[in-house]
C-alpha cells in the first residue's frame, strides 16, 4: 500500500497476571500519517502504546523500526530510537521546574571547562531551546520556565509533556488518550498541536477512545479489540456511528459502508 | 477514564488543579524547621549546662563532632533523595575507620593508601547496600538494617586484638591525623574537619543544583516510574546515591581518625543516630521540597549542640540517645503525613 512503517509490531502478547490485555496484536505506522487507535475499555489500547514505547515489555511478537528488528525493554531504548511517547502516567516530576522537565535526562551541559570537566548545565542554552520549542508549539504555555510543575494545571503539564515529546521525537510520537480531563477548547488545542506535528513531518499516533474530535484530524483508524487489531478503517468513509460498532466488535450494518483497509 | 491492568487509576497523577509545593511551607520555607530545630537544642543546651554552653570547651567538643555529624548527614541526604533510608552509614564510618587506623597503625602502610583504602570499603559498602536496593529492588530500610549489622560486627572482627574496643593510630600517619590538626582564625580555632565539611557542602550544593546527576537523583526520588518513562534508569541513579553515601561515610571516619587518633568500636549508634536526625530535620526527604545542604548542615550543628551539652549535662547515654530516637520518629511522622497530604493533591 505505501512505503516501510516507521513503526510495526506482530504477534504482540502482554498479560497481567489473568489478564491478557495484548493478545497477538498488530500495529502499523506509516510516514508522516495521524493513525488513530480506537477502542473500548480494556481493549488494550493504552498496553500496546506501552510496548511499543518500552513502557512495558511484551511477552511475544516483534516490534519493527523502519523494518528493522527492535527490542524496547526499558522507556530509554525507544527514546533512543526517536520514538517518543506520552502515557496516561505522567512522566513529570513535581519539584522540578518546567525547564528542567523539558529536558530531564536530554541536558546541556556547558561546551566551556565547566561543563566538560565539572559536568556544569548550560542553563542559558536549554532555556533559549525551550523557549524556541515549548512556546513555539503552544504558544499559550505560561512562559515562566522556572515555576515548579506541580503548581501547573492539568491542560499546561499536558501541553509540556506532548511539546517535549515533539521537540525530541526524531521518528514518531505515540499518544494515549491526550485529550482525557480536558474541556472541549483545551481538547482543541490538543488536537491542533497533533495537526502540527503532522506538518512537521512526523508520523503520529493517538490512542482516544472517545473522542471525535481526535477522530476527524485522523488519516487512518486502527479499531483495537480484545487485544488484537481488529480493523484498519479510513475515516473519511467510516463516521463515529459506524466506529462505535466497529469497537463493540459488531461488523455489519453501520460500517458496510466503510473501507477496512485491514 | 480507563482503567489499567495492575489496577492503578491511570491519569490520577495529573489531574490535580494545582498542587504541592507552592502550598507545601516546607518547601517554601526549608530552613525554618532547621532554624527552629537549632533555637530548640541551644534552649534544651542552656536549661542543662546554662552559660557554659558556650563556654570554650563546649565549643571546641561541638564544632569537631559537628564537621563529623554534618559530613555523615551530608550521606544520608543523598540516600533519602532518591526515596531511601540508610541505617548502615554509621557503621560504614567505623568500619572504614578501622581500615585506615588498622592498616597504617598495624601495617605501617603509608597514610594516603590507608586513606584510600578506607574510602574503597566505604564505596564498597554502599555499593552493596545499593545494588541490593536499586536491583533487587528490595527495601533500602531492611537492607541496610541488615548491612549495619554485617559492618557493625566486622569492626570487631577485623582488628587482630579484638578483645579490646579501640583502635589506636599511630602518630606517624601525617595524612591521617592531618585532618583533625587545627588552625586559629582571630580568636577561634577551627580543625581540619571543618574544612573538608565545608568542602564537602560546598561540592554537593554544586553537584545537586547544577548538573544533571542531581536534577536525576530528585527526580527518583519523587517518581521512579516517571524517571524510568522520561528515560532514566532508577536503579542505577539508586546505585549512585548509595554510593557517594558510602564514600561520604568514609570521609566522616577520616575525621573521627584524625580527631581522636583512635577508634572506639562501638560507637557506630553514636554518629548514626545524630546524623540521620540530622538530614531528617535538614529536610532532606523528597516530601521536604528541595534538598537543601545548608538546612542539613544547620541540623548537624542543632543535633551536635544537643548531644554535647547532653553529655556534659551528665545525662544518661541511654536518655540521650533516647531524645534522638524520638526526633527521628517526628520528622518520620511529619514527612508521611506531608507525603500523604502531597499524595491526596495529586489524586482527582
Amino acid at each position: 500500500m505505501k512505503s516501510i512503517p516507521v513503526l510495526s509490531a506482530r504477534g504482540l502478547v502482554k498479560r497481567y497476571g489473568e489478564a491478557l490485555a495484548l493478545d497477538g496484536a498488530d500495529f502499523d505506522l506509516y510516514p508522516g500519517e495521524i493513525l488513530v487507535i480506537a477502542g473500548e475499555a480494556g481493549s488494550g489500547c493504552s498496553t500496546l502504546l506501552s510496548a511499543l514505547s518500552g513502557a512495558v515489555e511484551p511477552e511475544a511478537g516483534e516490534i519493527r523500526v523502519w523494518g528493522e528488528p527492535a527490542r524496547f525493554r526499558e522507556p530509554r531504548e525507544a527514546l533512543l530510537a526517536g520514538l517518543e511517547s506520552v502515557g496516561l502516567r505522567p512522566a513529570l516530576i513535581g519539584r522540578l521546574s518546567v525547564l528542567d522537565n523539558f529536558f530531564l535526562g536530554r541536558e546541556v551541559r556547558r561546551r566551556d571547562v565547566f561543563g566538560r570537566a565539572f559536568r556544569m548545565l548550560d542553563r542559558a542554552a536549554m532555556k533559549r531551546i525551550a523557549e524556541a520549542m515549548l512556546l513555539d508549539t503552544a504558544p499559550d504555555f505560561p512562559s515562566n520556565l522556572d515555576q515548579a510543575v506541580a503548581c501547573l494545571p492539568l491542560f499546561d503539564r499536558r501541553i509540556l509533556e506532548i511539546a517535549r515529546a515533539v521537540a525530541f521525537a526524531s521518528q514518531a510520537v505515540l499518544l494515549d488518550e491526550p485529550t482525557v480531563g480536558l474541556d472541549e477548547a483545551q481538547a482543541r488545542c490538543v488536537v491542533d498541536l497533533i495537526l502540527e506535528v503532522k506538518a512537521r513531518g512526523l508520523a503520529i499516533a493517538v490512542a482516544s477512545g472517545e473522542a471525535p474530535a481526535v477522530w476527524s484530524i485522523a488519516d487512518r483508524i486502527h479499531i483495537q479489540r480484545r487485544g488484537r487489531r481488529y480493523a484498519v478503517v479510513d475515516p473519511t468513509s467510516t463516521g463515529p456511528a459506524a466506529l462505535m460498532e466497529l469497537m463493540a466488535g459488531r461488523r455489519g450494518g453501520l460500517w458496510a459502508g466503510a473501507e477496512i483497509l485491514v | 477514564m480507563r482503567q489499567t491492568f495492575d489496577g492503578e487509576h491511570q491519569g490520577a497523577g495529573l489531574s490535580a488543579v494545582s498542587a504541592g509545593t507552592d502550598r507545601d511551607w516546607r518547601a517554601r520555607a526549608p530552613l525554618a524547621l532547621p532554624l527552629g530545630g537549632l533555637v530548640l537544642a541551644l534552649g534544651v543546651g542552656w536549661s542543662l549546662i546554662g552559660a557554659r554552653l558556650f563556654a570554650a570547651i563546649t565549643l571546641s567538643a561541638v564544632l569537631p563532632q559537628a564537621s563529623i555529624i554534618s559530613i555523615l548527614a551530608l550521606g544520608e541526604m543523598m540516600v533519602l533523595l532518591v526515596g531511601g533510608l540508610d541505617l548502615s552509614l554509621g557503621a560504614i564510618a567505623i568500619l572504614s575507620a578501622v581500615v585506615m587506623a588498622q592498616l597504617s597503625g598495624e601495617y605501617g602502610m603509608a597514610s594516603a593508601l590507608a586513606l584510600g583504602a578506607g574510602i574503597s570499603v566505604g564505596a564498597a559498602c554502599g555499593f552493596l547496600n545499593g545494588a541490593a536496593s536499586g536491583f533487587l529492588r528490595l527495601p533500602s530500610v531492611v537492607v541496610t538494617l541488615a548491612s549495619f549489622i554485617v559492618f557493625d560486627a566486622l569492626t570487631f572482627i577485623y582488628p587482630r586484638e579484638s578483645a579490646g574496643e579501640t583502635v589506636s593510630v599511630e602518630a606517624k600517619a601525617p595524612l591521617l591525623s592531618s585532618i583533625g590538626r587545627t588552625f586559629g582564625l582571630g580568636e577561634a580555632v577551627f580543625s581540619y574537619a571543618v574544612v573538608v565539611a565545608v568542602l564537602v557542602a560546598l561540592f554537593l550544593a554544586y553537584a545537586l543544583n547544577l548538573t544533571a546527576w542531581g536534577k536525576h537523583l530528585t527526580a527518583v526520588g519523587e517518581d521512579g516510574e516517571a524517571a524510568r518513562l522520561a528515560g532514566l534508569s532508577p536503579a542505577l541513579l539508586r546505585l549512585g546515591a548509595f554510593v557517594a553515601a558510602g564514600v561520604l561515610a568514609a570521609l566522616a571516619a577520616w575525621a573521627i581518625v584524625g580527631r581522636l587518633e583512635r577508634v572506639v568500636t562501638t560507637s557506630s549508634l553514636d554518629i548514626m543516630l545524630p546524623a540521620l536526625a540530622a538530614a531528617l530535620v535538614g529536610g532532606a526527604t523528597p516530601s521536604a521540597g528541595r534538598p537543601s545542604v545548608l538546612g542539613v548542615l544547620i541540623a548537624a550543628v542543632s543535633v551536635t549542640f544537643l548531644v554535647v551539652s547532653l553529655r556534659i549535662g551528665d545525662v544518661e547515654p541511654h536518655l540521650a540517645r533516647l531524645v534522638l530516637a524520638v526526633v527521628i520518629l517526628l520528622m518520620v511522622v511529619l514527612d508521611a503525613s506531608l507525603r500523604r497530604e502531597w499524595k491526596r493533591e495529586r489524586q482527582p
